[in-house]
């Protein structure tokens, strides 16, 4: 069961369930307990389950060490520490494991220092494993095991296959999970969801704790957090929700009263002039923006605009930048040398970054719980007000940073998606489960259903998988080369296959794919990478933009982009797309209903000074800000309607031979991804063409040739077969390609690293194309291909509220309503600039070469005839 | 493994396409009227062997596929005098693997009985073919084969051949290349297998397509490998495969 704790212990009783010399070290150095220490150590004392959310710098680590940390004194007092692992840490950043390993060994050595005094000693050994520890490192923790443990995810599921070493965890009594927030909404999460159940089963006893930063659904985070006795039945579990301690200080800034009115130039200089007057005013700031890219442009910028202010005393962080450089900028920041650090998601996590009183966000943070994330890096400490400032640059971020800081100052936070069942970290766990000894099946598969991903895994799929490791798939005679494990009917086990088996799994062992970078060329002459999710979307003839300049793109082959100068031209394809964050939800259906209020508002004629009051009130921003919000929906209204969440508005407007059709959608990217390919392909159905998407967090458009109605696109697409139709829509797409490639290679149909070579990115792409080819056609539903398909709707997409909301519109839950403007509406102009292109093929290659060969016989034919007449 | 059956050739076929004068396309093989020929290039058996070894689980498929067109050949066309195989029949360069050995003697089985004759060009992949051959009696050519009737070279095109009847004869087909060409259209993007047809010095020049589906091919003109293909390529002509054999005029119109 999840129980909720509301009240903190008296100090007196926390203070009895701690060893007496780390009572007075948290007197003397903290003057006593923060608030989760309070809630929290007393239950981690009692060896209970505990979730505990909290803002950072709030000493959540702390509470979970203290409980530890006292009880192997106790154990040392007695004599009875004895040489094995009684507490795992698991962090999923590696640096981190490095900070904290330094924040523990911090106050043991005080500890030391004080027991010294008394003619005592605590011999407490804290030691880290992670990919980088050598293998002295290693054999040296083999014989001399350290009391506290720390390591990743992955380095804990090497370990757990270790087993000599795993015999040092048997009696482990406490495991810690930091950041479980981060972890919980990947497959890396998946992972270590099914490795906590490996390590339960060598050591039973073992309390979980979870430190989590502000998160929702708490409750189910818990869940996955502490997994299941047996399927059907949850582990009981505390939660400490004390994530609202902190009093916040936030604000939306626009740097102009007018958003649209304006010259780029203007917006510029604005923007560079508020960030400067911000910074300057504070002593450190951290500004975050949403791509790495951008992280660049605004150093760049604020030292050109600023000659020597910034000179040194400004610097970037982000995940591009090299291991070293990134140390370098943490350590200035922590020294407080720093003026101002511009990162884009890299300094969202963990480490202790000192003092920062003022947090910019460039750009609305598309989500709350990763605004409260990236706000609360100011402040770092427990009673300090946290200083929030988000900047905006176009109207619709207005409204939807409006929005968000509401619900930011109301704690509602949008909800993490916990992938579910997913079939290729299975396969990867499952080989690790035997590779050591033979297992039975029975076994193998009750212990995965206790971690709470796979709760419900039915028996057929985990059945698919072990047919897949075992080579069923691959056909009788050559069965024995694709088999990674042996089942056995008779007897119900399973077992390794192979003397390299461990090796195979410790060396490809973990989730995060490569990320595949293309290098781009003229001719020979190197000029930069591109994230290869972002080249996929190029076609012949789009200018992009790299470092600074313009190109074309002429063609790719292999890893190789081959492009020309597109000097002065404007760039065909946003830069930013394939990092952009999307736009949760749960906010997303906040910004309707704000859009609903309004458009009530509009319709019962209210008068412009009592609109504006309502959105100053409503969204907690400046009169600026209100008032372009009003003059915004005052255009959208006059002009045509409003959409919001019970009207969906879909315009549909001709240029020329092309139709465009925008829907307003404002459900956020994953949700319009999921609709917009779903719509598309349902139109192509009708029309026998290809559908061209443009997309984004707002909406989507359909753009194609001709003429065609869009009651009978609505009526033609049915809510039970709409998760076929994607599947279909999805058949040939590159997207699906790539998270083939990501799946395959979890699932160890491609080894990254076999027989001591590793693969580059570029060869495992074109091993999983040729891979991917076969698959299909062997069998469309092979567990591997059905994994990325399931990968794609559902944790890329968000095909489970795409369903609902056609289920919506089908029972006229939500209207729809087609209007048919002279050109596009003002809520549709970002859409149409900036909105992501995407193609949805409908014509197949038959069809495609036949109509090409008509176009060429045609070109032959009036040649011929041109002949003729001369 | 399996024994081949005879395909029945099915009636009402339509005319093979006519690439040049005498030398046909029935799918992704060229047929040579005056020497009742067959000729086929870069099978690439065994390719998912090769794969495997590197740490790539991809299962078999390549010899379904192969014996999936030559079921379409002979439905068009039942009995041949000769069938050559132009070169890289298997993907190894070196030792013939396990995979290779079942599914080149499955493949020389079906093609005996469909033709009378059946010979093997050594492609720079087939280093170590000839015990495979020997075992299953049919003939090897290291350098190229030479056919007298319709005064044709056939080679696999990694070398210039240094034969005297390669400097006789006046038309010359090649493999190797795997060419394949891009249809584009706004954003649609598809790969076609091709032929293609030309010039090298007086002679005239047909590549063949590859008759392997692990890939569709590569484009010449980005990266041709033949030394016969190191030239000007904008007046070759292309004929493109899928259902039927389409042509579409030369490389520098395409669309």
């Amino acid at each position: 069961m999840i129980t909720h704790l509301t009240q903190k212990y008296p100090e007196k009783e926390v203070y009895a369930a701690l060893h007496p010399l780390l009572g007075a070290f948290f007197k003397h150095h903290f003057k006593g307990f923060t608030e989760p220490q309070l809630y929290s150590i007393v239950n981690i004392h009692q060896r209970q389950n505990i979730l505990i959310s909290a803002p950072t710098g709030t000493g959540k680590t702390l509470s979970a060490f203290a409980a530890v940390l006292s009880e192997l004194m106790t154990l040392s007092d007695a004599g009875k520490l004895e040489d094995k692992i009684y507490c795992v840490y698991i962090s999923p950043l590696r640096a981190l494991s490095n900070d904290i390993e330094k924040n523990l060994n911090g106050p043991l050595e005080e500890i030391q220092k004080a027991a010294k005094k008394l003619g005592k000693e605590f011999p407490i050994r804290v030691a880290v494993r992670t990919g980088d520890t050598t293998a002295s490192e290693k054999s040296k923790m083999l014989s001399k095991p350290p009391h506290i443990l720390i390591t990743t995810p992955e380095s804990m599921a090497i370990t757990l296959t270790a087993p000599k070493f795993s015999l040092n965890m048997k009696e482990a009594q406490w495991m810690i999970i930091d950041e479980i927030h981060a972890l919980a909404a990947g497959k890396r999460g998946v992972q270590m969801a099914l490795t906590l159940e490996s390590l339960q089963r060598i050591a039973p006893a073992i309390t979980r704790i979870g430190l989590s930063a502000t998160v929702a659904p708490i409750d189910e985070v818990a869940k996955y957090l502490v997994g299941n006795w047996h399927a059907g039945t949850e582990r009981d579990c505390k939660v400490v929700d004390i994530s609202h301690i902190k009093k916040m200080d936030l604000k939306v800034l626009s740097p102009l009263p007018d958003l649209i009115n304006t010259t780029t130039k203007k917006t510029h200089e604005a923007l560079y002039r508020t960030l400067d007057d911000l910074i300057q005013a504070h002593k450190t700031t951290i500004v975050f923006t949403n791509t790495r890219a951008a992280t660049e442009r605004v150093v760049h910028h604020l030292k050109e605009k600023s000659p020597g202010t910034y000179e040194g005393f400004i610097g970037a962080h982000h995940s591009s930048l090299s291991r070293e450089h990134r140390l370098m900028v943490e350590n200035q920041l922590k020294e407080g040398k720093l003026k101002c650090c511009v990162s884009s998601t890299s300094l969202e996590l963990g480490i202790d970054i000192g003092y920062v009183d003022l947090v910019i966000l460039l750009g609305s943070p598309k989500g709350v719980a990763r605004a409260l994330q990236r706000i609360g890096r100011a402040g770092h400490r427990l009673h300090d007000t946290v200083k929030g400032r988000i900047v905006v640059m176009d109207r619709d971020d207005l409204v939807e940073c409006g929005v968000l800081l509401k619900n930011a100052l109301e704690k509602k936070i949008d909800r993490v998606n916990i992938p579910k069942n997913c079939l290729d970290v299975l396969a990867q766990h499952i080989f690790g489960m035997v590779v050591n000894e033979p297992r039975g099946v029975d076994e193998v598969f009750d212990e995965i259903r206790r971690a709470y991903p796979y709760s419900n895994l039915a028996r057929a799929d985990f059945q698919e998988v072990l047919n897949y490791l075992s080579g069923v798939y691959a056909g009788l005679e050559v069965r024995n080369v694709y088999a990674k494990i042996w089942v056995d009917e008779k007897t119900g086990l399973m077992g390794k296959r192979g003397k390299l088996a461990r090796v195979l799994y410790m060396t490809n062992v973990g989730t995060i794919p490569d990320e595949a970078k293309m290098t781009v060329k003229i001719g020979e002459n190197r000029i930069g990478t591109l994230d290869e999710g972002f080249m996929e979307r190029l076609k012949r003839g789009d200018k992009f933009v790299l470092g600074g300049s313009v190109f074309e793109y002429l063609f790719a082959r292999g890893m190789t982009v081959q492009a020309k100068p597109a000097t002065g031209q404007l760039p065909t394809v946003p830069a930013w797309f394939s990092e952009m964050l999307p736009l949760s939800y749960d906010l997303a259906m906040d910004i309707q209903k704000f859009r609903q209020l309004m458009d009530e508002k509009f319709r019962a004629k209210r008068s412009k000074k009592e609109i504006v009051e309502f959105v100053d009130k409503y969204l907690y921003v400046d009169a600026n800000a209100a008032n372009a919000i009003y003059e915004y929906f005052k255009e959208q209204f006059e002009y045509a309607e409003i959409p919001h969440h019970g009207k969906l508005i879909i315009e549909t407007v001709r240029e020329g031979d092309m139709s465009y059709w925008v829907f307003h959608t404002l459900f956020g990217r994953r949700v319009n991804d999921a609709l917009s390919r779903a719509y598309a392909f349902a139109l192509g159905r009708l029309l026998h063409k290809d559908i061209d998407i443009l997309l984004s967090d707002n909406g989507f458009a359909l753009l194609f040739h001709g003429k065609a109605s869009p009651e009978k696109l609505m009526a033609s697409v049915h809510s039970w077969e709409f998760r076929k139709i994607l599947e279909v829509a999805l058949r040939d797409s590159e997207v699906l390609r790539r998270r083939f490639r990501h799946c395959a290679t979890r699932a160890l149909m491609i080894l990254r690293n076999y027989r001591g070579r590793v693969k580059s990115v570029g060869r495992q792409q074109m091993s999983s194309r040729l891979l991917l080819s076969a698959v299909m056609r062997l069998d469309e539903n092979f567990s591997v291909l059905r994994e990325a398909r399931r990968e794609v709707m559902e944790d890329l997409m968000d095909i489970t509220h795409a369903h609902e909301i056609v289920i919506a519109l089908e029972q006229k839950m939500m209207g729809t309503q087609i209007i048919q403007p002279e050109s596009f509406t003002p809520f549709a102009f970002s859409l149409i600039a900036q909105g992501h292109h995407d193609t949805v093929k409908m014509e197949d290659r038959l069809a495609f070469i036949k109509r090409m060969h008509e176009k060429v016989l045609l070109k032959v034919e009036a040649k011929e005839a041109k002949a003729k007449s001369k | 493994m399996p024994k081949p059956t005879l395909i029945e050739s099915k009636t009402h076929s339509p005319l093979p396409v006519e690439l040049a004068p005498g030398f046909h396309a029935i799918d992704l093989g060229l047929y040579i009227a005056a020497d009742d020929c067959l000729v086929i290039s870069d099978l690439q058996l065994g390719i998912e062997e090769h794969y495997n070894s590197m740490g790539v689980m991809i299962p078999r498929f390549n010899f379904i596929e192969v014996k999936k067109h030559f079921k379409k050949i002979f439905e068009k066309k039942m009995h041949f005098s000769h069938i050559v195989l132009d070169g890289d029949i298997k993907h190894e360069f070196a030792k013939s693997s396990n995979q290779e050995w079942r599914e080149i003697i499955e493949l020389l089985e079906l093609l005996s009985l469909h033709a009378a004759h059946i010979s093997i060009v050594k492609g720079n992949h087939d280093l170590w073919i000839d015990p495979i051959a020997r075992f299953a009696k049919v003939d090897i050519h290291n350098q190229g084969l030479y056919l007298e009737k319709s005064n044709t070279y056939l080679c696999h095109g990694h070398e210039i051949p240094q034969t005297l009847e390669y400097e006789k004869a006046t038309t010359i087909v090649i493999g190797h290349d795997h060419p394949a060409i891009e249809l584009q259209e706004g954003a649609k993007r598809e790969k076609f297998k091709c032929f293609l047809v030309g010039k090298y010095g007086k002679k005239r020049l047909i590549v063949l397509p590859s008759f392997n589906f692990a890939a569709v091919g590569s484009d010449p003109r980005v990266a041709a490998l033949s030394p016969f293909l190191k030239q000007n390529l904008d007046s070759f002509q292309a004929w493109m495969v899928e259902d039927e054999v389409y042509a579409f005029g030369k490389l520098k119109d395409l669309p």
